[in-house]
This record gives C-alpha cells, sequence and structure tokens, in this order.
C-alpha cells in the first residue's frame, strides 16, 4: 500500500483535475536554465495572462493555469539587465501630475516595439504605457505619465522592458523610482491600517484574519483577541 | 484509464485523499523530499536554507526545561503569525510543562509512528463529527479567487470546486462515522509519508534541534509544528521579512492591482484561512481535544 501511494495519489489528481478544473491545467514546464527567470504567458477567456515564475535547481517550474491548455502557454527566458535607472522628475505631485516623465539608462531598444514603463506602488501595479520616443543610443527615454488619479502618495518603484524578437516583453532593463506626493492614502475605519492593508476596511475592529473569528485558537475558548496583520 | 478503474474500485482511496483536502490542506506536500531523484542538491541547500530562516531562526526551542515557556511562546507565535491559529494560555502551559519533562527525561518523546498513529486517529475522529457547517466554512475559506481549493499551492496534486468538496466530504463522513479500516489505513498510510518526510527533511537542515528526531523521537512543541505544517501547506520556510518581501514581489509578478487586491477574500496571513500563498482551515484539526490527544497533553507529557 505504502510503495503505491504516491502513484495512486498522482492518479486521483489526474481524475479531480478533469472534473473540478474545467479547462484549467496543472503544468510542469521542464528543460529550463536552473533558477532561471521565466514569463509564462497564456489566454484565459480571452484575456491575456502572465506570470513570472523561477525554475528550480532542476530547471523545472510548476504553474496552474486557469482557463487554459499547458499547450497554449508560451514560456519565455527573462533578459534581466538590472540596472539602476533614473527618472526625472524624479518627485510627483499627484493634485498636479507632469504630463511626461524622462528615464535615463542604457539598453532602451526600439527594434520590435516601443519600451514599456510601470509604475508600481508596494508592489502594486498603478500604471502602464509605453515609452513615446527613445534617445539614439538608447540612452534616455521619454513616457506619459499614466493615469495616477487613483494612486496615492509613496515611493513608487518604474520598471523598464524591451520588447524582444519574441514579441514579449521579457527584456527587463531596470528600475527607477519617484516619490509621489500629495494625496495620502486612507484608513476609512480609523483602525490604523490604510484601508488597501485592511481586509475589511469598514470595520474599526478588524484588518486581519477575515473570515475567520481573530483569537479563540485551538486549546480552548479564549476571548477574541486583537490580530496584527504582516505588512 | 486501468488505473483509474482500479482506483473507483478503491474509492477508500479517493475518499481519504478528498477528506485529506478538507482537513489537511498540506496533504501530499514537500516534493522535494518525496522525489529524491527530482530534486537537485542544489534545491535541497535552497530548502534547508530557507528552513533555518523560517523555523530555525524564528522558534527558540529549548534545550533546558527553564526554557520550555520561552520555545513554546515562540512557536505559538511563529504559527499565529503564519496563519491567524493561535495558541491558549491552557494550552501553553501544558505544552511547556510536557517539553519539560521530556528534558528531564521524565516522560519520553513522541516517537516518529506514534504521531503517525496520534494523527491518523484524530483525523478519524475528527471527520466523523465534521458538521454541513463546517465543511461549507472549509470549503469556503480553502478555496482561491475562482473558487476552486487547490491539493497544493501550485495545485499539481488535483483541483476540487466547492461543490464537489463538499459532496465528497460528506460522502467521506459517513466512511468515518462507519469505521471503515480501509479508510483509516489509507489514511495513515498518507500521513506516515508526510510525517516522515517532513522529519527527514528538518532532520537535515537542523540537525541541532531535529537531529536525533528519527531515532529518538520529538518533542511535543516539535510534534506540533510538524502537525501544523502538514494541516496547513506551510513548510515552515522563510523569516517573516522574507514572506514580506515575496508578497510584494508576487504582486510585482502578477501585475496585481489594488482594485483586483480589494476584490480577492484574502486574510492578510500567508497561511490558514484565505491565505494567500495556500489556504487552509487548520482550526478544523486543531481543537482543544485533538490537541491534547495529538501530544499526549491530556497525560500531562507522561508516557
Amino acid at each position: 500500500m505504502k510503495k503505491i501511494l504516491p502513484l495512486l495519489l498522482l492518479s486521483v489528481a489526474f481524475v479531480l483535475s478533469g472534473c473540478g478544473g474545467g479547462s484549467s491545467s496543472s503544468c510542469t514546464f521542464s528543460g529550463l536554465t536552473p533558477y532561471g527567470g521565466y514569463m509564462i504567458f497564456y489566454s484565459s477567456n480571452g484575456t491575456q495572462q502572465a506570470m513570472i515564475r523561477y525554475a528550480t535547481g532542476s530547471g523545472t517550474i510548476s504553474a496552474y493555469l486557469y482557463g487554459a491548455s499547458c499547450s497554449s502557454a508560451a514560456v519565455v527566458a527573462i533578459i534581466n539587465s538590472g540596472l539602476t535607472l533614473t527618472a526625472s522628475p524624479s518627485t510627483i505631485d499627484l493634485n498636479n501630475p507632469p504630463s511626461t516623465v524622462t528615464i535615463t539608462g542604457q539598453y532602451f531598444d526600439t527594434t520590435y516595439g516601443m519600451p514599456r514603463v510601470e509604475y508600481f506602488d508596494n508592489g502594486f501595479l498603478i500604471g502602464s504605457v509605453l515609452a513615446t520616443s527613445v534617445s539614439g543610443g538608447g540612452t534616455s527615454l521619454q513616457a506619459n505619465v499614466p493615469d495616477l488619479s487613483n494612486a496615492y502618495s509613496g515611493t513608487y518603484q518604474i520598471r523598464v522592458s524591451n520588447k524582444t524578437y519574441l514579441g514579449y516583453y521579457n527584456h527587463i532593463v531596470g528600475w527607477a523610482t519617484v516619490t509621489a506626493t500629495g494625496r495620502d492614502r486612507p484608513d476609512t475605519d480609523g483602525d490604523g491600517y490604510y484601508d488597501d492593508q485592511d481586509c475589511a476596511p469598514y470595520d474599526p475592529y478588524q484588518w486581519v484574519d477575515c473570515g475567520q473569528p481573530c483569537g479563540g485558537g485551538y486549546g480552548g475558548d479564549g476571548p477574541p483577541t486583537l490580530c496584527e496583520p504582516i505588512y | 484509464m486501468s488505473m483509474i478503474n482500479g482506483l473507483q474500485r478503491r474509492p477508500s482511496i479517493v475518499i481519504a485523499t478528498v477528506l485529506s483536502f478538507l482537513v489537511l490542506g498540506g496533504i501530499a506536500v514537500w516534493n522535494v523530499s518525496r522525489q529524491p531523484a527530482k530534486a537537485s542538491a542544489q534545491d535541497k541547500q535552497h530548502l534547508n536554507k530557507q528552513l533555518r530562516k523560517g523555523v530555525g531562526s524564528e522558534v527558540q526551542f529549548a534545550s533546558m526545561p527553564d526554557q520550555t515557556n520561552e520555545a513554546v511562546a515562540s512557536a505559538a507565535d511563529f504559527i499565529y503569525w503564519r496563519s491567524g491559529l493561535e495558541m491558549s494560555a491552557e494550552t501553553k502551559k501544558k505544552l511547556a510543562h510536557a517539553e519539560s519533562d521530556v528534558l528531564t527525561g521524565a516522560s519520553q518523546r513522541i516517537s516518529v509512528s506514534e504521531l503517525t498513529d496520534n494523527m491518523t486517529t484524530v483525523v478519524v475522529e475528527r471527520l466523523a463529527t465534521l458538521t454541513d457547517d463546517e465543511i461549507r466554512w472549509v470549503a469556503e475559506v480553502s478555496s482561491d479567487a475562482n473558487g476552486q481549493m487547490r491539493s497544493r499551492a501550485d495545485g499539481k496534486w488535483g483541483v476540487l470546486n466547492k461543490k464537489q468538496l463538499m459532496q465528497q466530504a460528506k460522502a467521506g463522513r459517513e466512511w468515518s462515522q462507519r469505521g471503515d479500516f480501509a479508510l483509516r489505513d489509507a489514511l495513515h498510510s498518507m500521513l506516515e509519508g508526510e510525517v516522515n518526510d517532513r522529519v527527514s527533511t528538518l532532520s537535515a537542515a537542523l540537525p541541532e534541534q531535529f537531529g536525533q528526531a528519527g531515532d529518538e523521537g520529538l518533542t511535543p512543541t516539535q510534534a506540533l509544528l510538524i502537525a501544523y505544517s502538514i494541516a496547513t501547506d506551510d513548510q515552515l520556510t522563510d523569516s517573516r521579512s522574507d514572506i514580506q518581501q515575496a508578497v510584494v514581489q508576487q504582486r510585482i509578478d502578477t501585475g496585481e492591482t489594488r482594485e483586483k487586491r480589494k476584490k480577492q477574500k484574502v486574510s492578510g496571513r500567508p497561511y490558514g484561512p484565505n491565505g494567500f500563498l495556500h489556504p487552509s482551515a487548520p482550526q478544523l484539526f486543531f481543537n482543544k481535544a485533538s490537541v491534547d490527544k495529538l501530544l499526549n497533553l491530556s497525560e500531562g507529557g507522561k508516557k
């Protein structure tokens, strides 16, 4: 029994996948560069999806694709130049943002399309635009500032990626930072945690562990206690 | 196809697997140690390093009886921060006492096979008493934004939707109530593999704490951590700051926006109900009676 259990588990997984996941797929991609970074592109219900995964030391990546088959996915190696770029202006007033930003560095390339410029705040994607121009030699680019009307004050990370011959933005040139000011993040319920950190933004008594009573855990029926968020 | 037919003749295996999704979200995890041929030495080194940064750094294991309160407190805090699973003051006290008894030699360690037996007993008994409300709650907090429940974080071992899970769970509950031996055997075999995998991996990564676990057994706190790991699919790896950085990186990698985040039901913790790394419902498994039985606490740690 013990010896055949892994085999049985595998077969059960197959049965369950067939009935539970619709056309979703659990995929394993092999033959990749150990620990290399890859982008996985696939189409789910007509929407293009992309995810980044890193190969194991054995050169494999496991990924679950919603609404797509494994064979429909494109797995593309990331080229990461890892440059530290400079953005100008380096400060953005969210109430009066500049129309364009200039980013300087190296390797900006228009051969297969304009470079893509993405803005992140604490990891959240807040805007993405294509450069409008790239200087000769690929040392600077200009891009319109994306719509930041729903963004908040903070330090943003700006990622610049080139489009490659594969047709994907899989060449990450590097990162710049800008400081945004003028619009503080809201804490609607006043519990000390911003709405985007708060799983119950309208409940001043809960900000983490939504969906379960906070406190009163195993080993007893203690009174509910306040819980700390982890971020 | 013959294998599937074979499984249909052995429904206990299927039911056991489905029920393991329900009560033990992490069954069949730690594929690295289960399939050594596929795991490179580098993978194992990486896993060992992550374990040392996680449970190895954040849990202060006791080597002397006067350190047991601190050890239990750090283990409880480790589990709570990662899953929201909170340990009561009473259980902390009993666990520290049992830990102290083991360190002074007043009681024996919990052997790996004993832990497996205890976990099997607890799971079978817990399954038999599951209410419909509990099954519904598990299906709700263990499913992702697409309403699907994955048996592993990468979905490798299969997926169920909520309706399928509830149907299978109710059927399985009847098996458990009948005291079906085939179900118990299947669960025991699965748990045996899981416990052995964890003991083996932790022994390699943290030899000072777990090096003797295979031969001499586990302290109650170590046994609790292993049971928690199996119940939540938490590999016990990575520090808090590592996980926080991973969350930000995950947002970047997936292009997550704040608007998308607001629509998701996430708890703010990596594991446990609505956990963002792997959702599960360990509260179902870890109640007072089961923890007492699992760690022999009702006997004051004595054997």
